[in-house]
C-alpha cells in the first residue's frame, strides 16, 4: 500500500476527532468555567451548583420528564395501530398513507405547533367555525405540548417499526396456528413478545429525543413560562435579563448528554435482542392480509383523522390565512378579502438575503456531509484500518449532543476564537453545525448499503489487477451512487428545515427562512408566517413527489 | 386422510391475476408419506398452504380426515387453528424468546388441543427423544444451530400428534452433509411412526427417497402422480422426466414395431401402445442405463462413438460421448474408458422412454 492510502485514513480520523471531540470536550469546559467567555476563570462546580440548587430547576427536570412521557403515549398510541394497520390489513390507499407520511416526517414541528395554535384559537380557529368560542381551551401548556410533539414523532416511530415488523418471519406467526394455536393467544404470546424490543427501542430513542427538543417546547412552552431542559438552556444563553449564563447552559448541557448516554447503552442492548430474535427467514412468503372487513370505514377513519391533525389542518390553516390581509374565520365576507399580497411580498419580510443564505446552507452543508460520510463509512465497513473502531464511536458519540447543546457549544467556541477566526454570525456557523448534526445518519445510510455490497466484489477488482482506489471509484462508489443520493437528499431536506441551531447562532447575517419564520411568528404577523409556511411545505411536498416519480422507490426508513 | 378436488388458487399480480393452482385433485392415504415435488413457482407451496388453512382457496375443496376444511362455493373455511394438523416450515420458525421445550409445549399447553400438564411433559420429552435432543431441552431457542432448530420444528410438529404433518421445504436451509443426514432421519421417524405426511420440495433425490407416492407438479398442474420408481422410471412427459434425474434426449421416427430410426442410426426400442410406425418421437434414456463396451475393431451393429470428457464421481464415472453429431452422457461403475477411446454404446431396448413430437 502506498503511502498516501495510509495516512488517507489517519485524515479522516483526524478530521471527525475535531469536528466531534472538540464539541464534546467543550461541553465539559464550558460546564466547569467560571467568567465570561474568553476571559480567565477557574474550573470549578459552580455552575451544577448553583443550577442543580436552584429552586426552578427541579421543576424544569419533572417537566422535561413529564414532557417526553407524555409525548410518548401520543406517539406510541397512534403508530403501533398505525404500523399494523399499514403492514398487515387490507386497509386501501397504503401507497398514498406512506408517501404522506413522508412529507409528514419533514414538516418541522414549529410550524405545526404554529398551524395548531391558529386552528385552536377561541375567536379565529376551529372552536369559532364550530360555534363553541367559550369553551376556554388553550395549547400553552404540557398537553398541548404532548400532542404537538407527540404526532410529530409518529412518522419517523411508524418507518422504525415497521422495519423491525417486516424483518419478522411471518411463518412464526403461522406455526403457532397451524399448530393450533387461537388468533388472540397468537398475538399475546408470539406477537408481542416478539415486537416488544422493537417498540421498546423506538421508545427509549424517542424519549432520549424528546428530552432535548426545542421547537414544540418553545412554541408553547415559554409564553406560558413552562420550561424544560432545551427552553432552559436556551433561554440561559438568550439572556433576556442581563449577561448569557453559559456555565449554567453547559451544566445542563452535560446532564442531558449523561442522560441520554446512559439511555443509549441501554438502547444498544435492546437492539442487540431485537437481532437475536431475527431468525432465518424462508424465502419470505407474503404474509395474508387481515381482512379489515366491517371495521374498515373505522380503520380508514382513524388514518385520516391522524394525517389531519398532522398534515391536512395544519397546511389548510395556514394557506387560508397566507390569502388574508388578517386572519379570520371563514365566511363570505371573507372570501371577499382574498389576496395574494402576502406572496407578493415574500421578499419583503426579512430581504433576500434569508432566502439566499438558505440556498447557499443546503448546497455546501449536505455535500460536506457526504463528502465526509462515503469515506468514514468505506473505512469502517471494509478497511482493516487500526483505528475504525475509533471513527465508529466518534460517529456515534456525534448524536450524543442534543442540537441545542450543539449550537451553544459552537456559539461559545466561535466567540472565543473570534479574533483569530472570524466566522462568528457569519453562515458558516450553520453549515458546520448542521455537518456536525447530520453527519451520523448519513454515514448510517451509506454504511447499511456499503455492507450490502459483497467484499468480493471489490476483491475480484483487486485480483486483477486494479489499484485500491480505482476498485473504490469504479466498483464500490457505483454500487452505492443510490444510497448516497438518497442520504444527500434527506441531508438537505432535514438542513432546510432546521431552526434550533440556526436560532441559537443566529445573528443579523445568518438569517435563513426558518428563523425569519420563527421571528415574525414572535411579532404576532401571523399572514406573513403563513404564506412563508406554505412556501416551505409545498417544497416539502412537491420535492417527495418529484423524486418519488423519478427514483420509484424512497429510501424513508433509513430516516430512524 | 387428505382429498384434495379442484383446488385452483389465483393471486393478484401487476398485469391481472395469476393462477398459482390450477384445479388439482389429490388424494393421500392414512400413514402415507406423500411428495410434492417442482420447480419453484410450480404452485406446490400455494398448495400445502391451502391445506394448512394458511391461504384461501378460490376454489374446489380440502377434506382433511372427514371434515371439510376449505370449499369455497359454499362459503366453508376452517381457519388453521381448529385444524388437525401440524406444520413444519422452511425458515423452522421456531419462537426465538421461548427454549427448548417451550416451543414444543406452547402449543400443547395454549392451543386448542391443549392436554394436561403431565401430558404435556410426557409428550414433549418423548418427541425431543425422537429427534434426540432431550440434552437441550432447556437451552434458549436462539443458541441452536440450523440443524438443532430443525429438530426442534420437528419434534413440536410430532408432539401435536396431528393426524397430518405438513412439512415445507423443511431440508432446505440445511448444507448438504446434514440435509443427507436428516432425510434419512426423517425417513426413519416417519416410517416408524406411521404418520401421514405431505411433503414439499423442489429436491428430487428427498422426493425419490422419501416418498411412498411422489407427485410431480409444473405451472400450478399435476403432471404425474406415482411410487417413486414408477415416476422416475416411467416418466409420462418430457418434464417430467428431466425434472426427476439426468437424461439424454434423441429424436426420431418409429421405422418398425421394434425398432426407431433415429440421428445416431438404429434403435431396438420396444415401442409402448398407443405409438405407431411412421411417428415423429423423443426418445429418452437415462445414464445409468446405457452401457459401454471397447470397440471390437469389425463391423459392429451397435452405434460407434468417443470418449470425450470423463468426470470420477467416486462410486462411478460419469462419460460425456460423441456418437455422430449427438452428444451423450453415461454413467456406469467401469472406470476403465479414457477420452478418445473409441467405444460402441448399448442400449436396453426396455429403457427407452418414447415421447410423441408435439
Amino acid at each position: 500500500m502506498s503511502k498516501g492510502a495510509r495516512l488517507f485514513p489517519l485524515l479522516v480520523l483526524f478530521v471527525l476527532a475535531l469536528l466531534v471531540g472538540i464539541p464534546l470536550l467543550a461541553v465539559v469546559f464550558i460546564s466547569l468555567k467560571t467568567g465570561l467567555p474568553g476571559q480567565p476563570g477557574a474550573l470549578t462546580l459552580a455552575n451544577f451548583r448553583s443550577v442543580f440548587l436552584a429552586p426552578g430547576t427541579h421543576i424544569v427536570l419533572w417537566n422535561t420528564i413529564v414532557f417526553a412521557t407524555g409525548t410518548m403515549v401520543v406517539t406510541l398510541s397512534i403508530a403501533i395501530p398505525m404500523v399494523w394497520l399499514l403492514n398487515k390489513t387490507d386497509l386501501p390507499l397504503k401507497g398514498f398513507f406512506y408517501l404522506l407520511m413522508i412529507v409528514s416526517v419533514l414538516i418541522p414541528t414549529f410550524l405545526r405547533a404554529i398551524g395548531w395554535i391558529l386552528l385552536t384559537s377561541p375567536r379565529i380557529g376551529l372552536p369559532a367555525l364550530l360555534g363553541i368560542e367559550e369553551l376556554n381551551f388553550s395549547l400553552y401548556n404540557l398537553p398541548g405540548m404532548w400532542f404537538v410533539q407527540g404526532i410529530s414523532f409518529v412518522p419517523a416511530s411508524v418507518f422504525m417499526l415497521s422495519a423491525a415488523y417486516r424483518a419478522m418471519d411471518p411463518a412464526l406467526e403461522e406455526a403457532a396456528y397451524t399448530s393450533g394455536v387461537g388468533k388472540l393467544m397468537t398475538f399475546w404470546r408470539i406477537l408481542v413478545p416478539l415486537t416488544w424490543p422493537a417498540i421498546a427501542a423506538v421508545f427509549v430513542y424517542f424519549f432520549i429525543t424528546a428530552m432535548s427538543v426545542f421547537e414544540a417546547p418553545a412554541i408553547l412552552g415559554l409564553p406560558n413560562g413552562i420550561f424544560v431542559l432545551s427552553s432552559a438552556i436556551f433561554e440561559a444563553v438568550e439572556a433576556r435579563d442581563g449577561l448569557p449564563k453559559y456555565g449554567e447552559a453547559g451544566a445542563l448541557g452535560m446532564f442531558i448528554i449523561a442522560v441520554g448516554f446512559l439511555a443509549s447503552l441501554f438502547y444498544v442492548r435492546i437492539i442487540k435482542q431485537t437481532q437475536k430474535y431475527a431468525v432465518v427467514t424462508g424465502r419470505g412468503y407474503k404474509p395474508r392480509l387481515v381482512q379489515l372487513g366491517r371495521w374498515k370505514p373505522f380503520a380508514l377513519g382513524f388514518v385520516v383523522l391522524y394525517f389531519c391533525a398532522e398534515l391536512l389542518l395544519p397546511f389548510l390553516i395556514f394557506f387560508w390565512a397566507s390569502l388574508l390581509p388578517y386572519l379570520r374565520v371563514p365566511s363570505w365576507e371573507a372570501l371577499n378579502k382574498l389576496t395574494l399580497v402576502n406572496y407578493a411580498n415574500i421578499f419583503d419580510y426579512g430581504g433576500t438575503e434569508p432566502f439566499a443564505n438558505t440556498l447557499i446552507l443546503i448546497a455546501v452543508a449536505p455535500l460536506l456531509t457526504i463528502a465526509l460520510s462515503i469515506p468514514v463509512s468505506w473505512i469502517v465497513v471494509r478497511s482493516r484500518f487500526a483505528y475504525r473502531g475509533t471513527l465508529d464511536t466518534l460517529v456515534f458519540l456525534s448524536q450524543a449532543i442534543p442540537n441545542i447543546v450543539l449550537a451553544v457549544t459552537l456559539l461559545y467556541l466561535f466567540l472565543i476564537t473570534r479574533s483569530t477566526l472570524p466566522i462568528y454570525g457569519t453562515i458558516v456557523t450553520l453549515i458546520l453545525a448542521n455537518v456536525i448534526n447530520s453527519l451520523a445518519y448519513a454515514t448510517r445510510t451509506i454504511n447499511s448499503s456499503m455492507i450490502q455490497i459483497h467484499r468480493e466484489l471489490e476483491e475480484a477488482a483487486q485480483v486483477s489487477g486494479v489499484p485500491g482506489f480505482v476498485t473504490v471509484i469504479k466498483v464500490t462508489m457505483p454500487l452505492v451512487a443510490g444510497a448516497v443520493f438518497n442520504g444527500w437528499l434527506w441531508v438537505v431536506l432535514l438542513t432546510y428545515r432546521e431552526v434550533t441551531m440556526a436560532l441559537v447562532l443566529g445573528s443579523p447575517d445568518n438569517r435563513v427562512i426558518s428563523t425569519v419564520i420563527w421571528a415574525l411568528w414572535s411579532e404576532g404577523r401571523v399572514p406573513q408566517v403563513s404564506a412563508l409556511g406554505v412556501v416551505m411545505m409545498a417544497t416539502f411536498f412537491i420535492l417527495v413527489l418529484l423524486l418519488r416519480r423519478v427514483f420509484g422507490g424512497f429510501y424513508a426508513d433509513r430516516l430512524a | 386422510m387428505i382429498q384434495i378436488q379442484g383446488l385452483t388458487k389465483t393471486f393478484g399480480g401487476v398485469g391481472g391475476r395469476i393462477a398459482a393452482v390450477n384445479g388439482i385433485d389429490l388424494e393421500v392415504e392414512e400413514g402415507e408419506f406423500c411428495v410434492l415435488l417442482g420447480p419453484s413457482g410450480c404452485g406446490k407451496t400455494t398448495t400445502l398452504r391451502c391445506i394448512a388453512g394458511l391461504e384461501r382457496p378460490d376454489g374446489g375443496l380440502i377434506r382433511i380426515g372427514h371434515t371439510l376444511v376449505a370449499h369455497p362455493e359454499t362459503g366453508v373455511f376452517v381457519p388453521s387453528e381448529k385444524r388437525d394438523i401440524s406444520m413444519v416450515f422452511q425458515s423452522y420458525a421456531i419462537w426465538p424468546h421461548m427454549t427448548v421445550y417451550d416451543n414444543v409445549a406452547f402449543p400443547l399447553s395454549w392451543g386448542r388441543r391443549k392436554v394436561n400438564k403431565h401430558e404435556v411433559g410426557r409428550r414433549v420429552d418423548h418427541a425431543l427423544a425422537l429427534v434426540k435432543l432431550e440434552a437441550l431441552k432447556n437451552r434458549p431457542s436462539t443458541d441452536l444451530s440450523g440443524g438443532q432448530q430443525q429438530r426442534v420444528a420437528l419434534a413440536r410438529a410430532l408432539a401435536l400428534e396431528a393426524k397430518v404433518i405438513l412439512m415445507d421445504e423443511p431440508l432446505s436451509n440445511l448444507d448438504a452433509r446434514l440435509r443427507d443426514e436428516m432425510r434419512i432421519e426423517l425417513k426413519r421417524l416417519t416410517s416408524q411412526l406411521r404418520v401421514t405426511t405431505l411433503y414439499v420440495t423442489h429436491d428430487q433425490i428427498e422426493a425419490l427417497s422419501l416418498a411412498d407416492k411422489v407427485c410431480v407438479m409444473n405451472e400450478g398442474s399435476l403432471l404425474q402422480i406415482g411410487k417413486p420408481e414408477e415416476v422416475y422410471k416411467q416418466p409420462r412427459d418430457r418434464f417430467v422426466s428431466e425434472f426427476l434425474g439426468q437424461m439424454n434426449f434423441l429424436t426420431g421416427r418409429i421405422a418398425a414395431a421394434d425398432c426407431v430410426e433415429s440421428e445416431i442410426g438404429k434403435l431396438a426400442v420396444m415401442i409402448p401402445r398407443g405409438l405407431t410406425i411412421g411417428d415423429e418421437v423423443t426418445l429418452g434414456i437415462r445414464p445409468e442405463s446405457i452401457a459401454l463396451r471397447r470397440n471390437s475393431e469389425e463391423v459392429s451393429r451397435f452405434p460407434q462413438g468417443e470418449v470425450t470428457v470423463r468426470s470420477f464421481l467416486g462410486n462411478s464415472v460419469l462419460y460425456e460421448v460423441r456418437v455422430g453429431d449427438a452428444m451423450l452422457r453415461v454413467q456406469t461403475g467401469d472406470d476403465s474408458f479414457l477420452p478418445q477411446d473409441s467405444i460402441e454404446l448399448h442400449f436396453p431396448a426396455d429403457a427407452w422412454r418414447l415421447f410423441l413430437k408435439s
